[in-house]
């Protein structure tokens, strides 16, 4: 392992940082990258400076639990106020203040990467209309769609997801030594390096596979499973043992690419897809739950979404008790 | 309609292939991996989905992010897999014919975690409160750098200041990854 301090001038270091962290915001131009181009040629320094910067960048987000810890740690030392400007779900300061010295060694090890740390489940949340990708240390990557809750645990031997309620897309990073293993509702799916797409309703589980090969089998019963490639879904309802196989999408998840795409689904999907895109929640009310809908939804914003909505199908939306209500129209004449 | 945004693409990246080379070429410092990259740039592009296509604002820009990502992660590949050797000659007295996996660190390695843990506390502490609050809502709440900027009343400029400057602080104090 390389244990080094940095070997570059103050005014470099200030530099690449600021690259580094204009490449991870997204939004540089060409004409930013030809800047880039111009400072990089400029010093043989600066690519191993921008490299190492990005790659430290990055590794912040391999553990955010030591990170959080520590930023946790520092408001406490200096300014109470500092946390109350960063409300989150679930707070690991708790966590962190009873599990003392043997946590912090874990973090730690955590934030250095090694990459075969036997690993406590680090659980990440979205808020309703929040999206959020996290990278975990073996190199996978997970999309999570708003109202999402799934932890992460990582090991030498296995990589372990567990899911609640959510929708997530996965990019698993191949290693044959480490199974991916998604835990949903009552079903397991099992991944060696692959792409698709996961969803957990209520009490239903939707896997659809974009790249590779996934098995995905009964907790109960690990026998009873069915392997789908490139293209192909299952649904799964708990309590019914049927995992029937249908033509899926190999296209990315709509959710991640601002829109949802539906044929001839109920109304009440649509809501609950809506509910997960936008922090007001949706509702389909009465008789509107049973609409059928087929077609495009662009997720801009919601009002728009619902207006378009409105314009597709014999409803109206309205507000009331800090959500949105569909109605049909005929009900509410 | 505007069925071939792909096409154009395409176009795009054909017209901006040799400045793709060149720039990859000076990030790191192989012209042969500058060629790969620009390469794995081009089956990117032929696997995206034209309503994809549709949605790219700035083609040329779009490029070298895909560029820089495939870049990135061949770096970070090949760091798992020497950590990986590593652990491996690291555990020879677990290990017989490389079949059995180390899956804790050695107690050297958790006293450097733990070392480099109270680094980072230390640094972070030492960050001004925007830094540090900039720091949390971009890196714990993921938020976007235009996110941060509306959440604190700070201007966008202001935000990445406040990122590269903890970037830099961190990289200083705790030592190159």
């Amino acid at each position: 392992m390389t244990r080094h301090t940095s070997p570059f001038s103050q005014s470099v270091i200030d530099q690449a940082s600021a690259w580094a962290v204009r490449l991870g915001g997204g939004d540089m131009s060409e004409a930013d990258y030809l800047a880039l181009e111009a400072w990089l040629a400029a010093s043989p320094d600066h690519p191993h400076a921008l490299t190492e910067a990005e790659q430290l960048w990055a590794a912040l987000d391999d553990d955010r639990g030591a990170l959080d810890a520590a930023l946790t740690q520092a408001a406490a030392a200096t300014a109470p106020t500092i946390s109350a400007l960063a409300p989150r779900k679930h707070s690991p300061n708790r966590r962190w203040r009873w599990a003392g010295g043997g946590l912090a060694a874990a973090l730690a090890a955590g934030l250095l990467l090694l990459p075969l740390l036997s690993g406590r489940p680090s659980t990440y949340v979205t808020a309703p209309g929040e999206q959020k990708t996290i990278t975990l240390r073996d190199g996978s990557s997970i999309a999570m769609n708003g109202g999402s809750e799934l932890s992460v645990r990582l090991s030498g031997k296995e990589r372990l997801i567990e899911m609640k309620s959510a929708e997530a897309a996965f990019d698993v990073a191949h290693d044959a030594q480490r199974p991916f293993r998604v835990t949903v509702g009552e079903s397991r799916i099992e991944v060696l390096g692959t792409a698709f797409d996961v969803r957990r309703d209520g009490r239903s589980t939707t896997v659809n596979v974009s790249r590779g090969v996934v098995q995905v089998s009964e907790l109960a019963d690990p026998a009873h499973n069915v392997r789908l490639t490139m293209g192909q879904a299952v649904t799964l309802v708990d309590g019914s043992h049927a995992l029937e196989v249908t033509q899926g999408s190999t296209e990315t998840a709509g959710w991640r690419a601002g829109r949802l795409v539906y044929d001839n689904r109920p109304l009440s999907d649509v809501a609950a897809d809506l509910s997960r895109a936008y922090p007001t929640p949706v509702r389909a009310v009465g008789d509107a739950a049973d609409i059928r809908f087929t077609g495009t939804l662009v997720l801009d914003d919601q009002a728009s979404t619902l207006r378009r909505l409105e314009a597709f199908l014999p409803i109206s939306a309205s507000r009331a008790d800090g959500a949105v209500q569909l109605r049909s129209r005929e009900a509410a004449r | 309609m505007t069925s071939n945004a792909k096409a154009e693409l395409l176009a795009v990246y054909l017209e901006r292939r040799p400045a793709l080379v060149r720039f990859f070429a000076t990030r790191t410092g192989c012209p042969d991996r500058a060629e790969d990259i620009v390469q794995d740039i081009y089956v990117r592009l032929q696997a995206l989905p034209e309503t994809s296509a549709r949605e790219i604002a700035n083609p040329a820009a779009f490029l070298y992010r895909i560029g820089g990502n495939l870049m990135l992660d061949g770096v970070r590949r090949r760091q798992r897999a020497s950590a990986r050797d590593q652990a491996w000659s690291d555990a020879s007295s677990l290990s017989s014919h490389g079949v059995s996996v180390a899956d804790s660190p050695s107690p050297e390695d958790a006293a450097w975690a733990r070392l480099k843990f109270d680094r980072v506390a230390a640094a972070v502490e030492e960050l001004p409160p925007n830094v540090r609050i900039a720091l949390r809502l971009h890196r714990i709440e993921g938020l976007t750098h235009a996110e941060v900027a509306a959440r604190m009343g700070v201007s966008r400029s202001s935000v990445e200041k406040y990122l590269s400057t903890a970037l830099a602080h961190l990289l200083k104090r705790v030592g190159w990854p």
